[in-house]
């Protein structure tokens, strides 16, 4: 009896564990389709609220979407989502998922993560008057931009200062006075928020520097931020390497952020200023082709070769 | 319940055994129920997560698949057009026609072009592929040059006929290299996946890397020439400097800054040996590098913090270009003029460039970022003017600026001023600028000794990116 029961016991225990392998087992295999059932938050057509509002405000700044943030997922939003997806390799279903709202900058909980261009309030043109009108007419004035008095009247002479405004500050010159203009004229639109300009409607090569120096050196240095921009345009104009900004970036096992997606996530105002002062002919190398990280690289063939700077945790050659 | 009342009155022995079976049956029963109970449930979690393994197996396929595919179409370009690669540029060089010459060698051209782009698929780190995409890329360059001075009338020389029949051997060997993998690939290997043709895909190219390798220099007015590769910084001359000086170097720079634990960080080995330094200057982080010989500053430049986009007056542009010419003069950087400026987020790049006997010289440029806000320096870059200053010869021009300005098809909104321009990255010309305008600005350069125009840039002004010149 005794040693029955032990037996029993013992057999029970073995296929107790058995069983909590299996189970276990069974929940690590479902563990990967877990990504798909927080499809649940994700944006698609029908959807509407703060965070479509958001999304839409940004595809606009973007020049993905025309017109304005209506806080509703339709039919031209989707065509939006689809067309940002294809530009940035994700998959083109013009559903927001985690990975798109990653790659957006925005937050599917309802929130938005960053503080850019929230809204973009209501823009001053011709034909606008009032006080926001008068404040920005006195504005340019002040510096010279604007002859005669402030009526706060939106005229063809209010205009033409407007276009040489933003011509002398590298704004899009087009007359309007958006957010951006706003901003840098330091006035306040009504409903707009002043806000930390973001860089996204810039240059796809700055834009796709600024990513990688992002995904690669967002906790380096400033200069060693610089330094990486600057390896990817040594090796644009270097033989030995493609011969585009793409090419290099996205050459097979060339960056380990296009290997791991960190490429896809939105650059800081750092990585921005770091990548435009690598265009500008910043090279703190002066011709290195590659950098690695001494505490964290394997590759023997890299090691092999001779370091010619160390900045940060990246050592170049 | 029942099993009590059978126990009353049984001896307490007889007793204990009873309950002790029934509470064996009691026990049984449950274990039974459980593991029947789990071995259902495992059943069911074990089929609905087999189904889904067998889902993300089968993604997982699709896209191994059409990987497979991308690297396949790559390969397949590439043994195209390096099939006849060798036998073009013997052709070439055999041929006498200056016509035949010409058509071979944008042949030649367009193949190392697509070769360029299918070699870009692959992995790069590795001695001899690098070698290899280096020679595609030169042999691209070279024969499109040749292909152009062939049309403008020049003959190829013979060493240039000898050239490209040893650069259609090297042809040959990147034939052979690449046919190592077709071989693998007929025998049903696919290029992706453990074991696949992938793995072993760049070593092929190995024999590149060996220095016993045989590899035909090409020199030409190219960018990849082989005489741009290996530069080296003219302008920086003088002593070796200790880091030690350095440090007061620096004290001296940044005067009217206010400055902040310097320290050096160490040597740079690049191109130009420098001393490196970190620093806090105004309260940001900064770096300079010092060129080792003579301690001249060759890059500085602060992390500017925030957001520098603020309201500028419209007169801080010439405060800006004024404070930039100043800056680079107390860094040494004597007689520079402003020839380009571009502003944008607050921030303005200037480039200024050394006058010499009133001639512009565009391959020296320094480079000086410039806060707008308070119109105060706060980078400087002086690469160009490392690897280039230098005293000129500079030609007397037989050109003259009306005689210039008559080469233009619009209409030039400023007189011609004389500039030495990088040509292809090698040559330097002596050229006539002209700002012209016709629905935007347009630079175009007309050389001052032959009136040909030589270069056109066009100014584009992009929001987020300032104007910038292409």
């Amino acid at each position: 009896m005794q040693l029955k029961n032990v037996n029993l016991s013992l057999a029970t225990r073995l296929l107790l564990v058995l069983l909590a392998v299996l189970i276990f087992v069974s929940v690590v295999m479902l563990l990967p389709v877990a990504p798909d059932t927080a499809e649940a938050a994700a944006l698609k057509q029908g959807s509407s609220g703060a965070t479509v509002k958001t999304m839409q405000t940004k595809l606009i700044s973007w020049g993905y979407l025309s017109g304005t943030a209506d806080g509703v997922f339709g039919a031209k939003t989707k065509a939006a989502v689809i067309a940002f997806q294809k530009a940035n390799g994700l998959t083109a279903d013009g559903v927001v998922g985690t990975r798109t709202a990653q790659a957006m900058g925005i937050s599917l909980s309802g929130a938005s993560t960053t503080a850019a261009n929230t809204s973009s309030g209501t823009a001053l043109k011709q034909g606008s008057s009032g006080t926001a009108v008068k404040t920005m007419q006195t504005k340019l004035i002040n510096w010279g931009y604007l002859k005669g008095t402030a009526d706060g009247v939106f005229g063809a002479k209010t205009k033409a200062a407007v276009i040489a405004f933003q011509k002398a500050n590298g704004l899009t010159a087009d007359g309007v006075v958006g957010a951006k203009t706003a901003q840098v004229m330091g006035i306040t639109l009504s409903g707009s928020s002043s806000t930390t300009g973001n860089n996204s409607t810039s240059s796809t090569d700055l834009n796709l520097l600024a990513r990688v120096i992002y995904g690669e050196a967002r906790g380096e240095p400033y200069t060693g931020q610089v330094a990486v921009a600057a390896v990817v345009l040594n090796r644009v104009k270097s033989s030995s390497f493609p011969n585009s900004i793409a090419g290099v970036i996205y050459q097979s096992g060339a960056f380990d952020c296009v290997a791991d997606g960190q490429i896809n996530m939105t650059p800081n105002d750092s990585a921005y200023k770091a990548a435009r002062d690598a265009l500008n002919g910043w090279d703190p190398t002066y011709g290195c082709l590659f950098y690695y990280n001494p505490k964290t690289a394997t590759s023997k063939w890299m090691l092999s070769r001779t370091i010619k700077l160390n900045i940060g945790n990246h050592a170049f050659c | 319940m029942s099993t009590k009342q059978v126990n009353v009155g049984k001896k307490p022995q007889e007793n204990k055994k009873n309950k002790k079976g029934a509470n064996g049956k009691v026990v049984k029963t449950a274990i039974l129920g459980t593991v029947l109970g789990l071995s259902a449930s495992a059943i069911v979690g074990l089929s609905v997560a087999l189904y889904f393994a067998n889902e993300t197996v089968q993604t997982h396929e699709t896209y191994q698949r059409q990987m497979d595919a991308v690297y396949s179409r790559a390969y397949y370009d590439l043994l195209d057009g390096a099939s006849d690669l060798g036998v073009t540029l013997r052709k070439i060089g055999v041929s006498n026609s200056p016509r035949m010459q010409q058509s071979l060698l944008y042949e030649v051209w367009a193949s190392a072009s697509m070769a360029e782009n299918s070699l870009a698929m692959f992995e790069s780190e590795d001695d001899g592929f690098m070698q290899v995409q280096k020679f595609v890329n030169q042999l691209g360059d070279y024969s499109q040059t040749l292909a152009r001075r062939v049309s403008n009338g020049t003959p190829l020389t013979v060493e240039e006929r000898e050239k490209l029949i040893q650069l259609g051997d090297m042809a040959d060997a990147y034939m052979n290299a690449l046919q190592q993998v077709q071989s693998s690939l007929d025998e049903g290997k696919v290029f992706v996946g453990d074991g696949g043709a992938l793995e072993g895909f760049t070593s092929a190219f190995a024999q590149f890397s060996d220095p016993a390798f045989e590899y035909p220099e090409m020199i030409y007015d190219g960018p990849f020439s082989d005489a741009l590769e290996n530069r080296e910084p003219i302008a920086l001359t003088g002593d070796e400097i200790s880091a030690q000086t350095g440090v007061e170097f620096i004290s001296d720079y940044l005067s009217g800054y206010e400055v902040s634990g310097v320290e050096y960080i160490g040597e740079g080995y690049g191109d130009i040996p420098t001393y490196n330094y970190s620093l806090t200057v105004d309260g940001a982080d900064a770096f300079i590098q010092l060129g080792k010989n003579g301690g001249k500053v060759v890059s500085f430049n602060m992390a500017t913090t925030g957001d520098t986009a603020q309201a500028v007056k419209q007169d801080a542009g010439p405060t800006c270009q004024q404070n930039a010419i100043a800056f680079a003069k107390k860094l040494g950087f004597n007689n520079m003029q402003v020839v380009w400026s571009s502003s944008m987020h607050g921030e303005c790049y200037i480039n200024l460039a050394p006058v010499q006997n009133g001639v512009i010289l565009y391959s020296d440029l320094v480079k000086v970022k410039v806060r707008e806000r308070d119109s105060r320096v706060i980078g400087l870059d002086a690469t160009h003017y490392a690897f280039n200053h230098r005293e000129r010869q500079i030609p007397t021009p037989t050109v003259s600026e009306e005689q210039a300005k008559k080469r233009l098809s619009i209409e030039a909104v400023s007189n011609g001023r004389l500039a030495l321009i990088p040509l292809h990255g090698a040559r330097e010309v002596l050229t006539y600028e002209f700002e012209c305008e016709q629905n935007g600005t347009y630079f175009v350069y007309i050389d001052a000794l032959s009136g040909d125009e030589v270069n056109i840039l066009y100014v584009i002004d992009e929001s987020g990116m300032g104007s910038r010149t292409i």
